[in-house]
């Protein structure tokens, strides 16, 4: 029983640490979609995309998509909460075409719902999708 | 009794400690039924999918690509000359298919960037290419 | 020739060498018009009125300083160049077709804030509509879309944009 019991700890606790690294700083955060909404309509997301993905949520997403009719970015967060905004600025639409499923995703926009900002980063501390 | 108890255990954690190494008990993930292909009576359509969805599809007859081509010369006047070609194709379950292609350039700067989770979509008018959507999302499932 | 008897052409030179730096730019070239450094004209332009030569005496440093000044402040301004453009202009008025387009996109909006929904079938609905109008109602149909979403009158249901 004792060994059984240790047995399938060990298998349990092998495939924890399976696949985690070893070396290098690592960002510790959850990595979450974080919405800011303000009053006056105007707003900011972000999120880590690879933290998301590897999250055990179930509602939350960020995403830019661009295209030749311009840029839309939309976020979603845990609460529920999803924004958006559009530009047909080919300046911003440069930031969006340097999105990777290991970066992390910030965009802001007015009143009026007309994206302002795209920041993406990369960094060797953010997680890539995995599984 | 003690026997399946102990093996009800064993099983237990084997299947989390698999399903924690495929990350399966993980975040929200976009549910794209891979490829999709839309054709319509005056001959234009459009067709989309997910790079990552459609290369791990149960079907192998689902592919989806964009390919560009730049090309660079010197004519006699000694100018650079610059051409471009794009042709993006995406073949579904059933085996339809879709291909397009394009020289011009904006087209083929879309395609920048296009990662192994992208999703990518392509309206086509006739053989034309007319718009190239590139959408990248935390959601979306990678190449496996 | 004794080393004396050298002394004075070289002077003489030497002088005229002088004369010929302060006298500077006087070639007679005409100055390069499309090129925006700061060059340095001393050739009185027909369109110039300020530049002016002394009317007697040698050009002096004041007067090429002078000179540099004023043909600076004639250059274009810093920055006036065409910017990059944008993904699309909006500039023309929009034809029959593209209004019967953007009325049909209305309506497809229309009816998923009547539903507070908008699906793929809405996007679908959209989708040959979207292409067929003009630069201006694109940006306007999706400033309504987008503070439909963000207000919280318009709930995506999945998670393919609308265009």
């Amino acid at each position: 029983m004792k060994i059984k019991n240790s047995m399938a700890a060990l298998a349990l606790g092998a495939a924890l640490i399976m696949g985690t690294a070893f070396a290098g700083s690592k960002f510790t955060g959850n990595g979450s979609v974080v919405v800011t909404r303000n009053a006056d309509g105007s707003g900011t997301a972000s999120g880590y995309l690879g933290h998301v993905y590897n999250a055990p949520t179930t509602l939350e997403f960020i995403a830019c998509q661009k295209s030749n009719f311009g840029i839309y970015c939309q976020a979603k967060s845990e609460a529920n909460v999803h924004v958006a905004c559009s530009s047909n600025s080919a300046f911003l639409a440069n930031g969006v075409g340097s999105l990777s499923a290991d970066a992390r995703l910030t965009f802001k926009w007015d009143a009026a719902g007309k994206c302002t900002n795209i920041q993406v980063a990369h960094s060797s501390e953010f997680q890539d999708k995995q599984g | 009794m003690k026997l399946s108890i102990h093996a009800t255990r064993m099983g237990l954690a084997v299947v989390a400690a698999a399903l924690c190494a495929t990350g399966a008990l993980a975040g929200a993930r976009y549910g794209l039924p891979s490829v999709t292909v839309v054709k319509n009576a005056d001959g234009s359509g459009r067709a989309y999918g997910t790079l990552g969805g459609t290369r791990n599809s149960a079907f192998p007859s689902e592919k989806l690509s964009c390919t560009v081509s730049r090309t660079s010369s010197v004519n006699l006047a000694g100018s650079e000359v610059k051409t471009t070609a794009v042709v993006c194709t995406a073949t579904d379950k059933n085996r339809v298919t879709a291909t397009c292609v394009s020289n011009k350039e904006e087209i083929a700067d879309l395609l920048n960037g296009l990662s192994n989770d992208g999703l990518l979509e392509f309206s086509f008018t006739g053989a034309t290419c007319m718009s190239i959507y590139v959408y990248e999302s935390s959601s979306l499932e990678r190449k496996r | 020739m004794a080393s004396r008897q050298w002394l004075m052409p070289a002077a003489t030179g030497l002088t005229g060498l002088v004369a010929g730096f302060l006298m500077g730019g006087h070639t007679g070239e005409s100055p390069s018009t499309g090129d925006a450094s700061p060059h340095v004209v001393v050739y009185p332009r027909a369109d110039s009125t300020s530049t002016q030569l002394p009317a007697s005496g040698p050009v002096t440093l004041d007067d090429l300083r002078r000179v540099v000044r004023e043909e600076l402040a004639a250059l274009p301004a810093a920055g006036a160049v065409r910017g990059g453009h944008d993904v699309e202009s909006a500039v023309a008025e929009p034809t029959p077709e593209q209004d019967f387009a953007a009325d049909q996109a209305r309506a497809v909006l229309g009816s998923a804030l009547s539903r507070r929904s908008w699906t793929d079938a809405d996007r679908d609905a959209l989708a040959p509509q979207f292409a067929a109008m003009s630069p201006a109602q694109r940006e306007e149909w999706l400033q309504q879309y987008v503070q439909a979403v963000n207000q919280g009158r318009l709930v995506p249901e999945s998670e393919l944009p609308p265009f």
